[in-house]
């Protein structure tokens, strides 16, 4: 697809940020907000049941059919699980830090305070409250920040309980951990985003993001912020996608959604020219034409007294196996909505039949239902459900003919690739937590608030950059990541170069990590007050800093000092240098190159790898 | 309640809850739906809904500016139509109300919770206890049970009495757990020779959730009432903090234990009668001492005197408040500590008391005095300590008993309706009508 003109195809994106807060408790118990807990040291099982409401039955028949198959199992952890997480306790008094923090988030966003914050008790059936519904407030309204000039709309800020994270999920068996459950979350939400590009769109979460760092109390690290976006274009529908843990994947994701939206509209358009506005032909249980079938998984569906369907669409030869982003066929993406119902798998026309030794069947199929070769079919498995799945299948391909694009909700992947989620039956209903007292925001603790505001992150980077003579390329990501409050005591304390101390959080520590899968979590400041201090009473190098690091994850009972001694890195001087580059230099048929790896191995860490080029350089020159 | 300032502007103004007002405040003004204040919030308050479902507070101040915008539609539940079915296969089991939310129907604008005690109501809640049975539903009252008194006792029976002769196969009554024991240990008393079980319910976790004990701890108890075989007064709730099985527990020996954990009934000096798993429907019996569902004429023997005391025995408590007792009770139960013992102070240690004289007073006064044990746990000795061998000596009532100061509380109102001679009083309380002295414990 040639570059796509956001703004011609009306781009609108709306962002939901959500921010774990540092605090020292949770948002209602006072369980560690740490979640470093490996292993559960209990694992409850409940059930969820459905509750009526003033709509009766259309209702609680939806929650029914959702809930009866579905058993939650919790793992309870040492410190950071307690009788409140399990529901086995009303929740404790709201903590005043939590709040005092998205207070400020909201005031930094330009928010208007309600008077009294009341507590609310958000609906949640998928099992990752055990408590079946979320404790969450408002404590900001009709906010807004600058971006480019430009006002970006604050609509919300509320303060809420992170869910319970997903640990495994098969065939009815639910299980999360509730560790996360009940750590303080502040969720900003935007206004609609319009005339904005992908990347501009990324960007503004970003500068959200930044803004709850300004607090200094905000985790960091995988999952401590997550977003979710709405995305929609002319012509096309509002779709929720949640859950983008990593920002860098944030306009990928929006991309993707704009083109699948495109492609669907697309794909419309082109059959609609072909004739094709909607399928009336019924799926047509074809059993009979499968009983000698070599595809083991169509076979194991009718031997087990299930029931096979097939569909057939005219003119869609071709669509199935079209790509409507990249990474998703629109089969594919048939194959996804599908499982919501249970069923694992579709097999089409437009696949490799090979693949599932169907070629034999499919003939035999094509020829019953007299389809044309420009028509597509489609096998749906169903060991249970009698043809339900194949009549909801065929429905939603005729919403794709009718309408291109429908609302719903999508989950993403770590590769950025979205994919339809089951629509949890009803909105979600908000109602008081009659449990918590309301919290009235008198006016002085207001102000007093207000007065003690954070340094806007902007002015703190700037700041930064210039106090330390950082670039960019140093400065941003060491503002990021959870090295940066250290980096500013190690600079109080020690005299070394700044942009050696900010590689070693930012590069060093990273290389370590991917590269040769240290544990660099391990290393305590403590290690890093050493360390540099060293450095600064030049008792090692900075070529020695990666090997020290190191060592000392995997030894964290030792010192600097002794690392030092163990891997014999006391730098050596010139002199020292000297002698051994003359003597390697000795060997005849060396090239400059083969000349400084040869020393280098010698005295890696042991003294700079400039000194060494330029004494070996010297030494040839004779 | 708003401040009565508050509701007269808006009884000016024709706002009631649920309508569409706009409030400005200076240059700050917010739309939404009026909530209802509840009562744990500021009354100078104003809530409401906003369209994104969240509520908020507005200070009511000098200046602050009201306005409706559109009048809300009244909230009508839709009624929940309740078709009766009778499968001539399931056993009938009648399901009568005396509170406690198990069964609710829940309003969710304002959070209002409606108790729902029609059949209609709970089979549109619980359709799972119509696998079971065929089921007879309707309200008694509707009180917290830490509300309750003895006549409430009185009253339960007596409908008990008229559902078994209706020929019902079970009785479940759904109940607020704080002192559902203390009526399970009055019924166990008041109902003799029950042909069927009589199964007290309740849900420690609020019904407006769908994670509410409720479901299980119900279908459960109507489960048990049709097809368990044990004709006696018993209590169905959570057996573990899981949702695997709850435990029916024998009437005089369950008690709550915890203040809020679904598994807060425990079987206190006894076995539960049975484990009913809850996925699989099934029961488990664990013992086999009980009386098995029979053809029997069932005899309610309700006599209660309600003015019995039930004292917790401390350090430094007053001889004059036991002796004061006698201006105001007929009977007292003491819970005692260790193996049942009070203060009484043999060494006549200088700062130490006795209420053994004002214990002998009351019962020379007639007023019969019966020990249980504050432990919970563990059969009462008097026979070990001097101060044991002491009270009993004085005639207090108990040596030897494994009962729990709230079902001896109810034993001694129960027999003191029956007679106020000493002697007949000590031979009933000693006499075992329901389990509740049980002869050996193995735990």
């Amino acid at each position: 697809m040639s570059e796509i003109n956001y703004k011609k195809i009306g781009l609108k994106a709306g962002l939901e940020i959500h921010q774990q807060l540092d605090t020292q408790e949770k948002l209602f118990c006072s369980c560690s907000t740490a979640m470093q807990e490996k292993e559960p040291i209990a694992v409850i099982m409940r059930k969820q049941h459905p509750v009526a409401s003033e709509l009766g039955e259309i209702d609680i028949a939806a929650q029914h059919e959702y809930l009866r198959d579905r058993t939650f199992y919790y793992q309870v952890f040492k410190n950071e699980t307690c009788l409140v997480e399990l529901d086995e306790e009303p929740p404790h008094e709201m903590n005043r830090e939590a709040l005092n923090l998205a207070l400020q988030i909201a005031l930094l966003l330009n928010c208007q305070i309600p008077d009294e914050i009341e507590v609310m008790r958000k609906t949640v059936i998928d099992g990752s409250n055990p408590s079946s519904f979320q404790r969450t407030m408002v404590v900001g309204l009709n906010g807004f920040f600058n971006y480019k000039g430009k006002k970006i709309e604050i609509k919300s800020v509320s303060l809420e309980e992170d869910a319970a994270a997903i640990v495994s999920e098969e065939k009815g068996k639910v299980t999360y951990r509730l560790n996360r459950l009940g750590v303080p979350l502040v969720e900003i939400s935007t206004g609609i985003l319009s005339n904005f590009t992908p990347e501009e769109i990324e960007d503004i979460a970003y500068q959200i993001g930044m803004i709850c760092r300004s607090t200094g109390k905000v985790k960091k690290g995988i999952g401590a912020i997550r977003q979710d976006l709405n995305v929609s274009i002319k012509g096309g529908e509002r779709s929720e996608i949640k859950g983008v843990q990593e920002l860098g994947l944030l306009s990928k994701v929006i991309e993707n959604e704009v083109k699948r939206q495109l492609s669907l509209i697309e794909i419309k358009a082109e059959l609609r020219k072909k004739g094709v506005k909607k399928i009336n032909f019924k799926p047509i249980e074809v059993n009979k034409f499968l009983q000698d079938s070599n595809c083991r998984i169509l076979r194991a569906v009718v031997e087990t007294g299930g029931k096979v369907f097939a569909l057939k669409l005219p003119c869609f030869a071709g669509y199935l196996k079209r790509e409507i982003f990249p990474g998703k066929t629109l089969g594919r993406e048939l194959a996804e909505f599908v499982q919501i119902f249970g069923v694992e798998e579709i097999i089409h026309s437009d696949e490799d039949l090979s693949k599932y030794k169907v070629e034999a069947d499919f003939k035999k199929i094509r020829e019953f239902l007299k389809a044309k070769d420009e028509d597509a079919i489609i096998l749906v498995g169903e060991p249970k459900t009698n043809g339900k799945v194949s009549e909801e299948l065929l429905k939603k391909i005729n919403r794709i003919l009718e309408v291109g694009v429908e609302k719903e909700t999508r989950s993403v992947d770590e590769q950025g690739i979205t994919r339809f989620t089951r629509p949890l039956p009803g909105a979600a209903r908000l109602y008081p937590e009659t449990d918590i007292k309301p919290v009235l925001i008198e006016r002085e603790f207001l102000e007093k608030i207000k007065k003690e505001l954070p340094e806007p992150w902007t002015k703190k980077y700037e700041r930064f950059k210039k106090k330390f003579g950082l670039s960019d390329e140093l400065a941003k990501p060491l503002l990021e990541s959870k090295y940066f409050e250290l980096f500013e005591k190690i600079m109080e304390k020690y005299k070394v170069s700044p942009a050696i101390v900010a590689n070693t959080f930012v590069n060093i520590l990273k290389d370590l990590q991917r590269r040769e899968k240290v544990d660099v979590d391990r290393i305590t400041e403590n290690h890093f007050s050493q360390l540099f201090d060293a450095l600064a009473k030049k008792e090692i190098v900075k070529e020695a800093i990666p090997e020290i690091l190191k060592y000392l994850a995997n030894y964290p009972g030792e010192t600097v000092q002794n690392v030092v001694k163990e891997l014999n890195l006391r730098p050596i001087s010139t002199a020292e240098l000297k002698k051994i580059a003359e003597e390697v230099i000795a060997q005849p048929g060396l090239t400059y190159e083969k000349a400084v790896g040869i020393v280098m191995s010698q005295v890696r860490g042991r003294i700079e790898a400039q000194t060494v080029m330029e004494v070996v350089k010297k030494l040839m020159k004779k | 309640m708003y401040f009565p300032e508050i509701e007269s502007l808006l009884k000016s103004k024709k706002i009631s809850v649920g309508d569409r007002v706009r409030i400005t405040k200076g240059k700050l003004s917010y739309e939404g739906l009026l909530m209802p204040r509840i009562a744990l919030g500021d009354p100078a308050t104003l809530v409401i809904k906003l369209d994104n479902g969240y509520n908020i507070g507005i200070k009511f101040e000098k200046g602050i500016q009201l306005k409706l915008l559109k009048k809300g539609k009244p909230i009508k539940f839709k009624p929940a139509v309740y078709k009766p079915r009778k499968d001539e296969t399931k056993p009938t089991v009648s399901i009568l109300g005396c509170g406690g939310t198990i069964a609710s129907r829940v309003e969710y604008t304002t959070g209002a919770v409606f108790p729902a005690f029609s059949p209609g109501d709970l089979l549109l809640s619980f359709p799972e206890i119509e696998e079971t049975a065929n089921i007879k539903a309707r309200k008694l009252f509707d009180l917290f049970s830490e509300d309750m008194t003895p006549s409430h006792w009185q009253i339960i029976a007596r409908e008990v009495e008229k559902e078994v002769k209706a020929k019902t196969d079970g009785i479940v009554l759904m109940h607020g757990t704080d002192t559902l024991h203390y009526t399970s240990a009055a019924l166990s008393f008041m109902l003799q020779d029950l042909p069927v079980p009589v199964i007290l319910v309740g849900a420690q976790r609020s019904s407006d959730r769908g994670s509410s004990d409720n479901a299980m701890n119900l279908i459960c108890s109507v489960l048990a009432a049709g097809k368990a075989d044990i004709a006696e007064v018993s209590v169905c709730m959570h057996g573990s903090m899981s949702d695997d099985f709850c435990f029916l527990h024998q009437g005089t020996k369950v008690r709550k234990l915890h203040t809020s954990r679904r598994d807060a009934f425990q079987s206190v000096n006894a076995l539960p009668y049975a484990k009913i798993w809850y996925q699989e429907r099934k029961i488990e019996y664990l013992r086999n001492d009980y009386k098995k569902r029979g053809a029997r004429s069932l005899k309610v023997d309700d006599k209660i005197n309600p003015n019995v005391a039930l004292i917790q025995i401390y350090p430094g408590i007053k001889p004059e408040f036991i002796e004061s007792l006698s201006k105001y009770f007929e009977g007292v139960v003491l819970a005692g500590t260790g193996l049942g013992h009070v203060p009484v102070n043999p060494s006549q240690e200088k700062l130490a008391i006795s209420i053994l004289p004002a214990i002998k007073n009351l019962i020379n006064s007639g007023i019969p005095v019966v020990i249980a044990p504050q432990t919970i746990f563990g059969r009462l000795n008097l026979n070990v300590y001097s101060t044991g061998r002491l009270l009993d000596e004085a005639g207090v009532i108990g040596n030897g008993c494994d009962w729990l100061p709230e079902t001896a509380f109810v034993k001694l109102a129960w027999v003191l309706g029956h007679t106020k001679d000493m002697k007949k009083v000590k031979e009933m309380m000693l006499t075992n009508y329901a389990g509740e002295i049980s002869k050996r414990v193995e735990r």
